[in-house]
């Protein structure tokens, strides 16, 4: 019985978390889908492949989104680890106002944040370069970064590292052998984070790309705006390929030395 | 340990990051705010717009109106979320794993596909009313009630709830993998309660990580714009909507009125996000995350 | 200590004063000749900024204006960027003086040719010397020729595309007979309670139904003698709120919410959840025919005493650095070879701005021919009901009037 309602329970979530995404594939296939039909009246998946693999404009900006995506998950972690592991070891003055920093940028309607940044970027020469969009990605995935690790830091403090240095060990061995292994799920959902984060700028790689950098987010918005629900659940479909194909191996890349990770 | 040195160095990257694009900007939009906007030829400095905001009702209204929605909805998310992380994690078993896997689904996508996906389903002409219709649980759409753009608005509850709820849940079981089950184990060996065992080891542990989704899901909440703008209802309209009409409609002159909005409305979602961490503080498992 | 971290807070307002703009006089001068930007474009790559969601352009760009341009030499790069964004960057970058920037055609017009004009943020004067096309296809006296919204053009903006409001009716609910007027269409939303409804403003076409009921109601003129300010405004449409508010319990939700896209409206509208819908593009009914979201149920018609008609232009920014190369892009857009390309349903159909006698009669038979198949109005019918714009500037005036006195009016 307990066992029955636990599966139902995993049914209605699973249906719940999948079903907006079965309407995008159907979405994306159908065309002629009129209330109250529960089917579209013309269903052809050829024509999405076709779009997805042989369309010039979605694959040149698919790798405009992957370099993007890479470069602000190693800017994040740049800045995101050591500032998390200084929030979450260590007590120093301002720490509470460092707290309260890092959402500021999630907070403040982006229009208003990214059109004084644009003015900063063109003073600074890097309007329209990779590393002015890198930061501007960077600036609202630190938010996520941080705080997951400070999460999963902070849950076993520095004892380890402390046991480590205390034993002889010298900072550098302790990082590479102690901290890194224990923040690893951390930065794994850091890493998740940011990925994701960069992936779905819109008006900010707009606005500071200069229209360098036409990424998918930037080719899909206007059409989900206009309607055009067909080549907006297309570009969904890629979009999902590949968040969820990088993502996955990264999982699997980590999963093997979970056990080691265990803080048992 | 921890010497000055080591401070810096651990924390300079994040501040000069931040200083450099981030607060520069912040600055220039208080310069606006304050009536300096050369482009127009307006160079004189006056706190005039600041006191504008305090007598402009509709945008107190609807300040407040965004909060509150703002605040339920994150509140939402992080109890359901902590409800599902904290089952999944006490089976261990393939099921929860795969579970686990499929959760982290909804936190890869934009907020934008599960929009799609809603005006399609839930839209009164949608696939559920018809299924209904279908089924014969409603004559016809007209009784399948406004779910989109209505007055309470349930849409934009909906997809936050969808998007933010498995958020909740990835990082609870990112934090909950990390503790172990040992705890949990040691108090149920002493003989307390699942209950107890939860609400006393469990839910502290995990109490800072809790508060930090619900900072995050309501920063976003508040400030973000296209749900709202696609999902919203026009009488009971939400702020970021409200500012970027403001922004982009037409009438240039008013730009260092919006900075002003824009920096108001940011000063009283960093107080919440402040009392937030603030009671999180005094709650058990606050001050040193968990373990003592 | 307190000082210093002060300082370090400060530090960019003291980096932001010390950048001097970067003052690369890259930036070209518009060229003297078509000739001469001929010669001068060639080899080059000349971007086109506009709203990006429309397929069909997009379509109609790539498959019809780049290889064009191609042929004389030219890349063109097209970037999807919506014209509030642009205005945006444009008004942002010469803020901090920035010369020389990537857009060199841009999308405009209405509201954010007003603002763009105001800001100089426009390379001019683009006399009709300088495209061939516009001298052969567009009269200079041409009421939208001269001015766009009631804003004087100036020579800074090139007509691209001509729009006119059009109403779509579903044939089996309004049993062919469809309300031409305000009065008509009061009648039978009484009689038919929630099915009627329009997009919310700001959204344009929602924005310019309010304006044509204004221009059933009191009139044009009235509107445009009006004074520029809220209370000006408000006294002459006073009226036209009071319709909207007549109307307004006998709308879908009883007219307590409104759909927010276009989009939605469609889709409202193919489910015969209401029995109408607005289009700005003439030929709408047919193309989304053709893409499969309407049936033949849809039919276009237009008010009696006519709807709102307006433009929509292409121009150069100053800070361009491929001026020549943006005039020929122009040109080429304008080419009777493009234009009738557009006109057809995989392009958008989308009417040439040419002037109504100058243009070519093969474009005005393919128009009137496809009537009665597309269920559109005749050109010449739509021409003989366009009603002017007003001035951009009373837009939003309009649109806050209408949140104010109608949308929260209970």
């Amino acid at each position: 019985m307990r066992r029955l309602n636990r599966y139902l329970i995993f049914m209605i979530s699973l249906l719940v978390i999948l079903m907006p995404l079965m309407v995008i594939i159907v979405l994306s296939a159908g065309t002629n889908w009129h209330y109250p039909d529960l089917w579209p009246q013309t269903f052809n998946m050829n024509y999405v492949f076709k779009m997805l693999f042989s369309n010039h404009e979605l694959l040149s900006s698919l790798s405009s989104s992957i370099t993007l995506a890479i470069g602000t998950v190693i800017l994040t972690l740049v800045i995101a680890y050591p500032t998390a592991i200084a929030l979450s070891y260590y007590d120093f003055k301002g720490k509470s106002f460092l707290n309260v920093l890092i959402y500021l940028p999630l907070i403040i309607p982006s229009i208003a944040v990214l059109t004084n940044m644009d003015f900063v970027m063109i003073k600074f020469g890097l309007e329209g370069s990779y590393f002015g969009v890198v930061a501007v990605h960077t600036l609202f995935a630190l938010p996520y970064a941080i705080k997951l690790l400070v999460d999963n830091l902070s849950v076993l403090k520095n004892k380890y590292e402390l046991a480590s240095l205390n034993l002889g060990a010298s900072s550098r061995q302790t990082f590479i052998h102690v901290t890194l292994p224990l923040s690893r799920l951390g930065l794994q959902g850091a890493v998740m984070m940011s990925y994701i984060i960069s992936m779905t700028q819109y008006l900010g790689t707009l606005l500071i790309g200069n229209g360098n950098f036409l990424t998918l987010s930037v080719r899909m918005f206007p059409f989900t705006q206009s309607g055009k629900y067909q080549i907006a659940a297309i570009y969904a479909i890629m979009f999902m390929l590949v968040t969820l194909i990088p993502l996955y191996i990264i999982d699997v890349l980590i999963t093997p030395r979970r056990k080691e990770v265990r803080a048992e | 340990m921890l010497t000055k040195k080591k401070l810096v160095l651990l924390l300079s990257p994040f501040y000069l990051f931040f200083i450099l694009f981030f607060v520069s900007a912040i600055i220039r939009s208080f310069i606006t705010s304050l009536g300096y906007y050369p482009i127009l030829d307006q160079t004189k400095i006056s706190l005039n717009n600041y006191l504008d905001v305090f007598h402009d009702k509709m945008f107190l209204t609807i300040c407040l109106r965004t909060m509150v929605f703002a605040i339920i909805s994150a509140l939402f998310a992080c109890a359901l979320g902590l409800i599902i992380a904290n089952y999944f994690n006490q089976k261990n078993s393939r099921v929860s794993g795969f579970f686990y896997k499929v959760s982290q689904l909804p936190v890869m996508l934009p907020h934008i596909f599960i929009v799609l996906a809603l005006l399609q389903l839930l839209s009164q002409t949608g696939l559920i009313p018809s299924l209904l219709v279908h089924l014969g649980l409603i004559k016809s759409y007209s009784d399948f009630p406004l779910i989109l753009n209505d007055q309470k608005q349930i849409g934009i509850f909906l997809t936050y709830l969808w998007k933010e709820t498995p958020y909740v849940i990835v990082t609870l079981i990112l934090v909950l993998r990390q503790i172990g089950s040992k705890y949990q184990a040691v108090s149920l060996n002493l003989g307390a309660s699942k209950w107890q065992t939860f609400w006393h080891v469990t839910l502290p542990l995990v109490q800072p990580a809790l508060v930090n989704a619900f900072i995050i899901n309501f920063s976003f909440n508040f400030g973000s714009y296209e749900v709202p703008f696609l999902l919203g209802n026009q009488q009971k309209e939400l702020l970021p909507v409200y500012v970027y009409d403001l922004y982009v409609q037409g009438d240039i002159t008013q730009i260092p009125h919006v900075m002003s909005l824009n920096l108001v409305l940011s000063l009283a979602s960093i107080i919440i996000a402040a009392v937030a961490i603030l009671i999180s503080r005094k709650l058990p498992g606050g001050h040193n995350g968990g373990v003592r | 200590m307190r000082g210093k971290k002060l300082l370090a807070f400060l530090m960019p307002i003291f980096i932001l004063a010390g950048c001097s703009s970067n003052k690369d006089s890259e930036t070209q001068k518009l060229p003297n000749s078509y000739k001469s930007a001929l010669k001068e474009a060639k080899g080059e790559t000349v971007t086109y900024y506009g709203f990006g969601g429309s397929d069909t352009q997009n379509l109609w760009i790539d498959k019809v204006v780049t290889p064009m341009m191609k042929d004389k030499g030219i890349t063109l790069k097209r970037v999807p960027m919506d014209i509030d964004t642009i205005l945006n960057k444009l008004t942002t970058e010469k803020e901090a003086g920035k010369t020389s920037g990537n857009m060199d055609v841009v999308w405009i017009n209405g509201e954010n040719f007003y603002n763009a004009k105001k800001l100089g943020l426009l390379a001019g004067p683009v006399k009709s010397s300088l495209i061939p096309n516009m001298q052969k296809y567009m009269d200079p006296n041409d009421p939208d020729v001269t001015k766009d919204m009631s804003t004087p053009v100036d020579h800074l903006e090139i007509p691209y595309g001509n729009a006119q409001l059009v109403m779509i009716g579903s044939k089996s609910m309004f049993k062919g007979d469809y309300p031409t007027s305000a009065d008509k269409l009061m009648t039978w939303a009484k009689a038919n309670p929630g099915k009627l409804t329009y997009v919310a403003p700001p959204d344009f076409t929602g924005s310019a139904f309010i304006r044509n009921i204004i221009y059933e109601t009191v009139g044009y003129k009235k509107l445009n003698d009006a004074p520029a300010t809220k209370e000006g405004v408000y006294k002459v449409i006073k009226p036209s709120l009071d319709y909207l508010n007549e109307i307004k319990p006998y709308l879908w939700q009883q007219g307590k919410t409104y759909p927010k896209t276009t989009a939605q409206l469609d889709k409202m509208f193919a489910d015969h959840q209401v029995a109408m819908d607005f289009s700005y593009n003439q030929m709408y009914a047919a193309t989304q025919k053709q893409d499969g979201q309407f049936t033949d149920d849809a039919q276009s018609f237009v008010f009696d005493k006519g709807t709102v008609g307006n433009f929509n232009y292409l121009a150069i920014p100053k800070t361009s650095k491929q001026k020549a190369a943006a005039i020929v892009l122009i040109n080429t857009m304008l080419s009777e070879k493009a234009q009738t390309a557009r006109l057809s349903l995989k392009y958008g159909a989308v009417v040439s701005p040419y002037s109504a006698d100058k243009m070519p009669s093969a474009m005005t038979d393919k128009l009137n021919n496809s009537d009665d198949t597309n269920n559109t109005v005749p050109v010449n019918d739509l021409a003989k009901k366009r009603l002017p714009e007003v001035s951009g500037k009373k837009i939003p005036i309009i649109e806050q009037l209408w949140k104010e006195h109608v949308l929260n009016a209970d």
